[in-house]
């Protein structure tokens, strides 16, 4: 009977101190507009996972140390603009070996430049939550229409070579007992076959794939496309329950993905997304997307070689 | 007015990310564009990632037909062949062709010693030529340059990996 009670009063310990916690974050975010504190997140993306642009960079970073020390300037649309001009180009010139998350920071960019420059206070707060809801909806969207019209995505033929190929998937082959060397074997024949110094011998190469791999890759297949896909649907909804359905899942999707495959700069765009359009209705649930930001750095650490 | 602007530069991204998107799937479908490019979302989509699932390789052809690769990276050639594994249009090959015939090579023909394996997995000594040393190297007369792009096809029911050449094109010089 006492150790129950110990139990029930330990729990509630916890719980008022989590509750500490979250009022203490929530009060002092409360110190900064919704439009400065989105915005020094945004540098903080800039800064810690940036555009291959080095200029750029040393540019943000004087803007980042510039707006903390003069807060105000978070919050000038003529920077804003600059900024969004600047990466708008990088991306425009280097378009084919820009990753498509870029694109889509840089559209981020571009609506914080308008959310600065409007002088509206509801324009200023839609056009920052609604494009933040529309921009989260259409990554969903368009990699669901990518998935759906790629033969190689749907026969699960994607996620078997993916995961055979890309080093940060490694760990779960290991945790699966897939044989080590398979990766190598792939990864070997890959690049023998990019290499034009190199002929083979054979017209193909075998690889000793088993069944339980082939579920494996199936089982990521299936599992990636329907959260994108019910994610997709529930942001149509608008009901309290679906959107806390919807964020719930998110935050699923969220750490389930990038803690596999660690693009970090992605997952925290997508952090602030919807951390931009859930604070105004759920102050309280938006704090999880701050706290995934800081377990998605914890994601980055070499915890996977413990596996190997 | 103002208000007018600031009404309608709520939908002024959502406008052009579509834009965007549909000029990504007609490049996809026209140019096969990689789905990992091209600003519509499609990474971790299909097994069409440049630096993996594609290959372009370079041939550089003297008087007697033969053709030897050119392993070159740098002077722009590196860039040039990754924009066309990203996206293999007529253009993007041109273009490459051109650069690499606007450049003067210059060939080896000392070998040095390596280890590779055997099919086996056996290590056995091997030569490779040598890294290019300008010094006792030899200029180049080339007639014509050629390309090869093409993708690394995975057989899902048989396990295999197989190349398949897709384009082949030739400048003469």
């Amino acid at each position: 009977m006492n150790s129950n009670a110990e139990k029930t009063s330990l729990l509630k310990k916890i719980l008022s101190i989590v509750d500490d916690v979250v009022e203490t974050c929530h009060s002092t975010i409360a110190r900064w507009t919704p439009y400065e504190f989105v915005s020094l997140l945004t540098l903080l993306l800039l800064v810690f996972y940036p555009y291959s642009h080095q200029e750029f960079t040393r540019v943000i970073q004087l803007f980042l140390v510039a707006g903390l020390l003069y807060r105000p300037l978070l919050s000038s649309s003529l920077a804003w603009f600059a900024v969004a001009a600047l990466a708008s180009v990088i991306v425009a010139k280097h378009w084919h070996p820009v990753a498509n998350h870029k694109f889509l920071t840089t559209y981020w960019l571009w609506v914080l430049a308008f959310a600065h420059w409007a002088n509206d206070t509801g324009y200023k707060k839609q056009i920052l939550v609604f494009n933040a809801r529309f921009l989260v909806m259409f990554t969903m969207l368009g990699a669901c229409i990518q998935k759906l019209l790629s033969p190689t995505y749907m026969d699960g033929s994607f996620f078997e070579m993916a995961l055979l190929t890309e080093s940060y998937f490694q760990f779960l082959l290991a945790i699966a007992g897939v044989d080590p060397h398979l990766p190598l074997l792939t990864n070997q024949t890959i690049s023998a076959i990019q290499n034009p110094a190199v002929t083979l011998s054979v017209a193909s190469v075998v690889l000793p794939v088993g069944a339980l791999y082939s579920a494996l890759a199936m089982a990521v297949t299936v599992w990636n496309l329907a959260i994108q896909f019910v994610l997709e649907l529930l942001g149509f909804f608008n009901q309290r329950k679906a959107q806390i359905v919807f964020h719930l899942l998110m935050l699923a999707f969220i750490h389930s993905t990038y803690i596999a495959a660690p693009f970090i700069g992605f997952g925290w765009l997508i952090c602030i997304l919807c951390y931009t359009f859930s604070a105004p209705s759920y102050p309280r649930l938006s704090l999880a997307y701050l706290v995934s930001m800081l377990a998605l750095v914890a994601y980055e650490s070499p915890w996977r070689d413990l596996f190997l | 007015m103002r208000k007018k602007v600031e009404r309608g530069l709520i939908y002024v991204i959502p406008v052009i990310a579509i834009a965007i998107l549909g000029n990504q799937l007609l490049r996809q479908h026209f140019y096969d564009l990689s789905t990992w490019k091209g600003g519509g979302m499609g990474m971790f989509a299909a097994w069409d990632r440049p630096s993996r699932a594609r290959f372009i390789h370079v041939f550089g052809v003297d008087r007697s037909g033969e053709s030897l690769p050119i392993l070159e990276t740098g002077r722009g050639i590196s860039e040039l062949k990754y924009r066309v594994t990203t996206e293999p249009s007529d253009k993007n090959i041109a273009v490459l062709l051109r650069h690499v015939s606007s450049l003067r090579w210059r060939y080896s023909e000392d070998l040095q010693p390596l280890y590779a394996q055997n099919e086996k997995g056996d290590k056995v000594l091997s030569r490779e030529v040598k890294k290019l040393n300008f010094q006792g190297t030899l200029l180049a007369e080339l007639v014509a340059v050629r390309v090869e792009y093409g993708e690394i096809r995975y057989d899902r029911a048989l396990n295999t990996l197989r190349p398949v050449v897709i384009k082949e094109s030739q400048r003469e010089l």
